[in-house]
């Protein structure tokens, strides 16, 4: 494939690139210990990114025979852009020749539908007494992926990723009452083994949430577990750190590289290269190798997430963060495994003296990179009198400012746990990512 | 094309069903007050469902030479499912509707780049130009079954998006149609202006009336209200209105499923299944009338499919999904209070029970512009007790007035 692909590349434009896939996928929706659907199949497609005076065009087909026709078309389009072009370029090189294979204990194509169904039925187990319904999904894919470009480069991928999620459902007063669960990453069918704990997990949180009432809104103390730090820093952080919303003058961050934004305890990664997470890969779309960036260090922004080609707008180097959903996206900045690093702090002595709320899991947050509020939901918590948890608390909602926000984190658990598993979308591109962190003690929150 | 691979899967279950798409985007998009590319799209895919013994299977694919291991996968995919006594749908005759503009398939990027370059010079009136995107799409469907179903139809989607940026505020307005429309200078002003009207917001601490945009509505309905008109969640017991068919469950309103409306974006004359569809009341007067169900969730519910099984495409199997939605209360109010353009987090609302807290970030009171505090509140008592007032406006999928309700305002 990539002997075809490196002949198709054509000197007509300033750069070209071509990206080419071949997946394979299996997914299965178990509810109860009912198979509801189960869907398997396979897709390919050749996108293809030409640069022509400072202006983009991209072309993709599902259709190999169309690869050259595709190619004339994307730098078609890149000179209808040059009229009025934002003078994109790219910064550095892209010339890395190499072929990465993700490596797993019980590859998908080994195992056939029927086991698959079976070890997920086996996994469901039995309903607990309270629990009123559940749904378990699974999905595995495999495939190729190929990347050629006119400054040399040719790379060949191939992944093999598997997602596992759990959702249990109980009733109080005739409210339904949710607690999920979910794990993932560059694994097989192994993903599966030993998730009983997890299960459980799912179904004890839907139980608890039975006796959980409404937090006391207003301002408080929170400690939030590692799965909410870990949106806290892929929403409140790591989106407003993203090269290409800063250029466009989207992001409460630009221009402040170097500045403080938090308390000494914020400290902030995203790294593609942790083996085997949910958001990580060998090179970016751009042909990048793969690295660790520490966007906060100890309070202070020390580096944004960047493209070769937000790289060049912002007169820096890419961080390898170029990703696109599939060959048929144009590729933009997006974060990989984002994370806070860990602190020094034990858990008892995270919630020493603590009057407050104790929130976990999460139910989904956003920010707006531009203004820098946020607003975040766990999937549930506790309320904490003097460093101790007293009763369970649902619906707990947290708003405010992030530079507000990150000044008041007082302290960060020595413990981390990293690769909770999601997508994440920007500009219609849904992402598979993963985030985490140490348990983080913050001060003055809005309980909304 | 599609035959001679139904005819193959027809000879390894009972009956089986081909849905073949083939899709044609072209996109430009500008960054701040320059162009950054344009883009094309050619896609296609098949996606099959079999059912072998009442259980029914899917699988996809986007390479003729894959429908051999597409055929064998969905067979297995059948046997291997606790759903039974299931029937693919039968033959049917169609309405006709326009939901298809050949000047779409027509236009070239240079007719693009001129409409992304008016949107970003609108902008520039009232504000800074951030982003400007218009998309012209085109497509067919093709569906056709062992049971007699044979549909195809083209359709064809026309959307602009335009952000503007003044000091710390910023705008956006976008627009979607089935048909080319002459609007790309009003969207980039509008996107201009709601910026410009931004500047300055501060948070306010408020109770009293409320009166939402229809972009705020739609974001509600499509969050809350028609996951509630689910037959699917309604069977599960995981609908608000899971047994209340027949009983009043909000205001005087009625709410129409229509996919009939000309160039409606939710318009078409099948569903993704080949079931013909419907416009149809699912709530009249404020009483529940009907869910929603697809082929498979309405077997299961012991109910009549209504036209509303949609796939995100060839790699999903039909899933349940309104049309274009239509409001038409049965009075109207006079509005006023804080009027509220835009919030943030409906994905953090309660779906079931409605309970909501969103931060307000684009609001008008006392002609001051707000932002920064959270609204409170539940969406079925606002359902119930809201007033619908100001003019009725399609916006995407939703035509409605606006709603303005009794609620409190925080600030932080």
């Amino acid at each position: 494939m990539l002997d075809t692909l490196e002949k198709a590349v054509t000197s007509k434009a300033d750069f070209v690139e071509i990206g080419a896939s071949i997946g394979h996928m299996t997914r299965l929706h178990l509810r109860e210990k009912e198979v509801e659907t189960v869907s398997s199949g396979s897709a390919s497609g050749f996108g293809v990114r030409a640069l022509y005076k400072g202006a983009w065009g991209f072309a993709y087909t599902s259709d190999e025979k169309k690869l050259w026709e595709t190619v004339e078309r994307a730098v078609k389009l890149s000179r209808a852009s040059s009229r009025k072009p934002i003078g994109a370029s790219l910064a550095g090189k892209s010339d890395a020749r190499d072929s990465t294979r993700v490596k797993v204990k019980k590859h998908p194509q080994d195992f056939s539908l029927d086991e698959k169904v079976k070890l997920c039925l086996e996994l469901a187990g039995d309903r607990p007494k309270g629990i009123t319904a559940r749904d378990l999904e699974y999905a595995d894919g495999w495939g190729e992926g190929y990347y050629v470009n006119s400054e040399g480069a040719a790379l060949e991928y191939f992944p093999v990723r598997s997602f596992l999620a759990v959702s249990a459902y109980s009733k109080k007063n005739g409210e339904l009452l949710k607690a999920k669960d979910a794990a993932a990453g560059l694994k097989g069918v192994e993903l599966l083994d030993g998730k009983h704990a997890m299960v459980k997990k799912v179904f004890d949180k839907a139980l608890l949430l039975q006796k959980a009432t409404l937090p006391p809104k207003g301002k408080t103390r929170v400690v939030i577990d590692s799965e909410l730090a870990g949106v806290f820093a892929h929403e409140m952080v790591g989106h407003a750190a993203e090269g290409d919303t800063i250029a466009n003058g989207k992001s409460i961050l630009g221009g402040k590289l170097g500045r403080l934004l938090g308390s000494r305890h914020v400290s902030i990664s995203d790294d593609p290269t942790l083996p085997r997470l949910f958001g990580s890969y060998p090179y970016d779309a751009e042909g990048i190798k793969a690295q660790k960036t520490r966007i906060v260090e100890r309070g202070r922004i020390t580096n944004f997430l960047n493209s070769r080609e937000s790289a060049s707008r912002l007169k820096t180097e890419s961080t390898g963060n170029s990703r696109a959903e599939s060959t048929g996206h144009f590729p933009i900045v997006r974060m990989s495994n984002t994370f806070f690093e860990p602190g020094d702090r034990s858990d008892d002595e995270l919630f020493e003296g603590v009057n407050g709320i104790y929130a976990l899991g999460t139910k989904g947050g956003v920010t707006e990179p531009h203004t820098g509020y946020f607003q975040f939901a766990a999937e549930y918590g506790w309320l904490v009198k003097n460093g101790e948890k007293t009763k369970p608390l649902r619906d707990i909602t947290l708003v405010g400012h992030l530079v507000n926000t990150l000044r008041n984190v007082e302290a960060c658990g020595k413990k981390s746990r990293l690769g909770h598993p999601g997508f994440c979308g920007k500009a219609g591109q849904n992402l598979p990512v993963s985030d985490g962190g140490p348990h983080i003690r913050i001060k003055g929150v809005l309980v909304g | 094309m599609i035959d001679p691979i139904l005819a193959k899967a027809a000879k390894k279950c009972d009956q089986a069903e081909l849905y073949y798409a083939e899709s044609h985007s072209l996109l430009s998009r500008s960054s701040l007050d320059k162009l950054e590319a344009c883009k094309s799209a050619e896609d296609r895919g098949f996606g099959l469902r079999v059912v072998c013994g009442g259980r029914i299977g899917h699988s996809f694919f986007s390479r003729e030479e894959d429908a051999d291991r597409a055929i064998s996968g969905a067979v297995k995919s059948a046997k291997l499912s606790h759903t039974e006594g299931y029937s693919l749908p039968g033959k049917a005759s169609y309405h006709k509707r326009k939901c298809f503009d050949p000047k779409l398939k027509a236009l070239d990027e240079e007719k693009l780049v001129d409409m992304v370059l008016a949107s970003m010079d609108a902008t520039a009136e009232s504000a800074d130009p951030i982003q400007a995107e218009v998309e012209a799409r085109y497509g067919t469907v093709e569906i056709a079954s062992t049971e007699g179903v044979y549909a195809k139809d083209t359709e064809s989607l026309f959307s602009l998006y335009c952000v503007g940026k003044k000091k710390e505020s910023m705008g956006d307005e976008s627009f979607s149609s089935r048909k080319l429309t002459d609007c790309a200078v009003r969207v980039g002003r509008v996107a201009g202006e709601l910026a410009e009207q931004g500047v300055g917001a501060s948070p306010v601490d408020y109770e009293g009336t409320v009166t939402l945009h229809q972009d705020v509505i739609g974001s509600f309905f499509g969050e809350s209200v028609v996951r509630n008109l689910n037959g699917e969640l309604a069977r599960r017991g995981k609908a608000k209105w899971a047994d209340r068919l027949g009983k009043k469950v909000t205001g005087d309103f009625t709410l129409t499923d229509d996919p009939t409306i000309d160039w409606g974006i939710g318009t078409m004359p099948f569903d993704d299944e080949g079931v013909p569809t419907t416009k149809k009341d699912m709530i009249k007067n404020g009483v529940l009338k009907q869910f929603y169900y697809d082929t498979r969730t309405a077997n299961l519910a012991g109910a009549k499919a209504t036209g509303n099984g949609f796939r995100g495409g060839p790699v999903s199997p039909p899933t349940i999904s309104m049309t274009n939605v239509v409001i038409s209360p049965e009075s109207r109010g006079s509005g006023g209070g804080m009027f509220v353009r835009d919030l943030m987090g409906y994905h953090n609302m309660n779906p079931v029970t409605g309970d909501f807290s969103l931060d307000i970030t684009h609001a008008i009171l006392n002609e001051k512009p707000v932002r920064g505090c959270v609204l409170t509140g539940n969406v079925f008592e606002m359902l119930e007790k809201g007033e619908w007032n100001g003019p009725t406006e399609t916006r995407a999928w939703l035509t409605s007035p606006q709603l303005s309700f009794e609620a409190k305002v925080v600030g932080k």
